[in-house]
């Protein structure tokens, strides 16, 4: 049996994990697109602000694919796939043969067709190498264009503020963080950023980027007019999933490649996880690409426990993000942008104390905890994310869930009125698994597919994508 | 019962001094606990990391810094941790907290007390509602993953 994996980054560790878990015989062949083993892909805007050192961002050391009998090919990458042959095609042509294959050859930033975008002194943000390129130019930089407020080019700004360069941020959305926050939410966010100096634009997009006679960059012009000095542009606009090398294939594809809860294509034998799959959203009951380092992993372990003869499903992810820069934190998940009163299939209960520097947001939809927003304080925010696994009712205590107090106070229901006793509370316990006490806690989480279809057919109802 | 006395044990322990009075009054340290006692009027349930077999922390860290040891507890290596947060928001038992210790904020979680021979919390239980145990019983390792969706 020979297992071929196409890409090395998390999904890849997940699955070899899950593999050698139930075969320790089977060969294994990484394709690694880099020349380097598997490393902490978030942590490169932590190195660019010298918080952490180049040893630091591997995740995992050769030692770890040598003790797994793990064979990696450096500097090759995914091109084409045969799958009636059984073959992938790799860098310069080489074939290699499989009798299982996994797809985790991730996504590519999208560069928008910008006037002027290609050249030097433009960068995406998304590798070691982007990073590299970044790091050799930024002596030269003393003011820098990032595009897009997103993740990447918040904590990408932060970095290079952090180097002493002069940032200013342009994003199309009116908001920081578009898909993340809402806009109250957003307004804490504008709030650090001024307090650290950071301009920023919202609203508003790059239309050329505008070059001198040697074809160095010298500044950006936006959509209202205005010309914005700079030295290097940051593109952080979001990313696609990898699906060039895969067309012609048979596969399917729409935005990425569709998956089954198995994690199977609709080609045999071949398998897929991580950023370039489309999988199924718990929350919205639709697929979708959701590019996280968290459903990653969990897709590979998926992945490549299948490919080994297991019996996992994925039962779907939602999207979690917990990201700090110039002193705001946020953590959120699920739909956590839908604006109170906006939507009337949604609750939206807010707490918000500007002072003592609370905010907390809950979505509620159908009693079920959908989705929220928490700044500065996130301890236990785990919490919420819980809620949103079990798919627990929350409607005896959703006032409490947003209360005014501390994140751990607020996790104690105690002191709001909840009868103990009452038939209710004491269902939801069970639900939760509390009073069983499993070996596997997490599947208490997850096994109640029951109440996960009912949920899901509310769903396809109100949200409509 | 409510006395919380697990609490106060697992502050103690991982103080700087491991003394009860310096811990709370002295030290430069905050007093933190890992375990937390959830209350609902007489239920009460001292709620600390459970050490999952597949853990959300361990998946949603992004630095490497958290990993299931080959004993099954899941510890945080502190010098890797960046202080994202991610575990903290995908632990569904809210188990993870952030720590501040000397100006530097790291994930803190249940360590099952290296130090003990069994953790603090689990000694300072007065009616034994908290024990702990490594072994598992005979045939509980068999109901591994017939058909169970897994998240």
């Amino acid at each position: 049996m020979r297992y071929v994996i196409a890409g090395n980054s998390v999904a890849t560790v997940a699955a070899i994990e899950a593999i050698r878990k139930r075969d320790d015989k089977g060969e294994i062949v990484v394709i690694s697109p880099e020349p380097r083993t598997a490393y902490c892909r978030p942590l490169i805007t932590y190195h660019l602000a010298g918080q952490v050192s180049s040893d630091r961002l591997s995740y995992k050391q050769e030692s770890f694919y040598e003790a797994r009998g793990v064979r990696v090919l450096y500097n090759k990458a995914l091109e084409g796939l045969e799958p009636e042959k059984g073959r992938v095609v790799l860098t310069g042509g080489e074939k290699l043969e499989y009798d299982r294959l996994l797809l985790a050859i991730g996504a590519t930033p999208f560069i928008p067709p910008i006037e002027g975008v290609k050249g030097p002194g433009v960068h995406p943000f998304t590798s070691i190498d982007h990073m590299e390129a970044v790091e050799a130019h930024l002596k030269d930089w003393k003011e820098v264009v990032v595009v897009g407020a997103g993740m990447i080019g918040m904590k990408t700004a932060e970095a290079l503020h952090m180097r002493g360069v002069k940032v200013t941020i342009v994003e199309l959305l009116e908001k920081i963080l578009p898909i993340v926050l809402d806009d109250a939410s957003s307004a804490w966010a504008q709030e650090a950023l001024e307090k650290a100096g950071v301009d920023y634009v919202l609203g508003d997009s790059v239309v050329a980027v505008e070059r001198d006679g040697r074809g160095d960059v010298k500044g950006v012009t936006l959509k209202s007019g205005a010309f914005i000095p700079c030295q290097g542009v940051i593109v952080a606009v979001g990313v696609r999933p990898n699906v060039a090398p895969l067309e012609g294939s048979g596969i399917d594809i729409n935005k990425g490649v569709l998956v089954d809860d198995r994690m199977e294509t609709n080609l045999e034998n071949v398998f897929a996880a991580g950023d370039v799959v489309e999988a199924y959203d718990l929350i919205l009951g639709a697929k979708r690409p959701i590019q996280l380092w968290p459903l990653a992993y969990r897709q590979g372990l998926i992945a490549g426990a299948n490919m080994a003869g297991g019996k996992k499903r994925y039962v779907g992810g939602f999207p979690i993000n917990s990201v700090g820069f110039f002193d705001f934190k946020v953590a959120s998940a699920g739909l956590s942008t839908v604006e109170p009163g906006v939507e009337e299939s949604f609750e939206v209960m807010v707490f918000e104390d500007k002072e003592r520097g609370i905010y907390r947001k809950v979505v509620v939809g159908n009693n079920r905890l959908m989705g929220f927003i928490i700044l500065n304080d996130i301890s236990r925010a785990g919490v919420y994310s819980g809620l949103i696994w079990s798919r627990m009712d929350v409607s005896l205590f959703k006032d409490a869930l947003v209360e005014d107090m501390s994140m751990p106070e607020a996790c104690r229901l105690s002191a709001h009125g909840l009868e103990p006793w009452s038939f209710e509370s004491m269902r939801d316990f069970r639900r939760m698994g509390w009073s069983l006490f499993p070996r596997s806690y997490r599947k208490h989480f997850t096994a109640m597919p029951s109440r996960i279809e009912e949920v899901c057919a509310f769903e396809s109802e109100v949200c409509t994508i | 019962m409510g006395c919380r006395l697990c609490e106060v044990a697992c502050a103690v322990e991982h103080s700087k001094t491991k003394d009860p009075v310096a811990a709370f009054l002295e030290e430069d340290w905050e007093p933190f606990s890992h375990t937390v006692v959830e209350m609902i009027g007489p239920v009460s349930f001292s709620l600390s990391c459970r050490h999952c077999d597949e853990p959300y922390c361990v998946e949603a860290c992004i630095s490497g810094a958290l990993r299931v040891e080959d004993d099954g507890r899941v510890v945080i290596y502190e010098e890797v941790c960046v202080a994202c947060g991610m575990c903290v928001v995908s632990c569904p038992w809210g188990a993870i907290k952030p720590r501040k210790r000397d100006g530097v904020v790291k994930a803190a979680k249940c360590d099952l007390c290296p130090d003990r021979e069994v953790p603090a919390c689990v000694a300072a239980c007065p009616n034994r509602a908290l024990n702990f145990d490594t072994a598992l019983g005979p045939g509980l390792e068999k109901v591994e993953e017939e058909e169970i969706i897994e998240g």
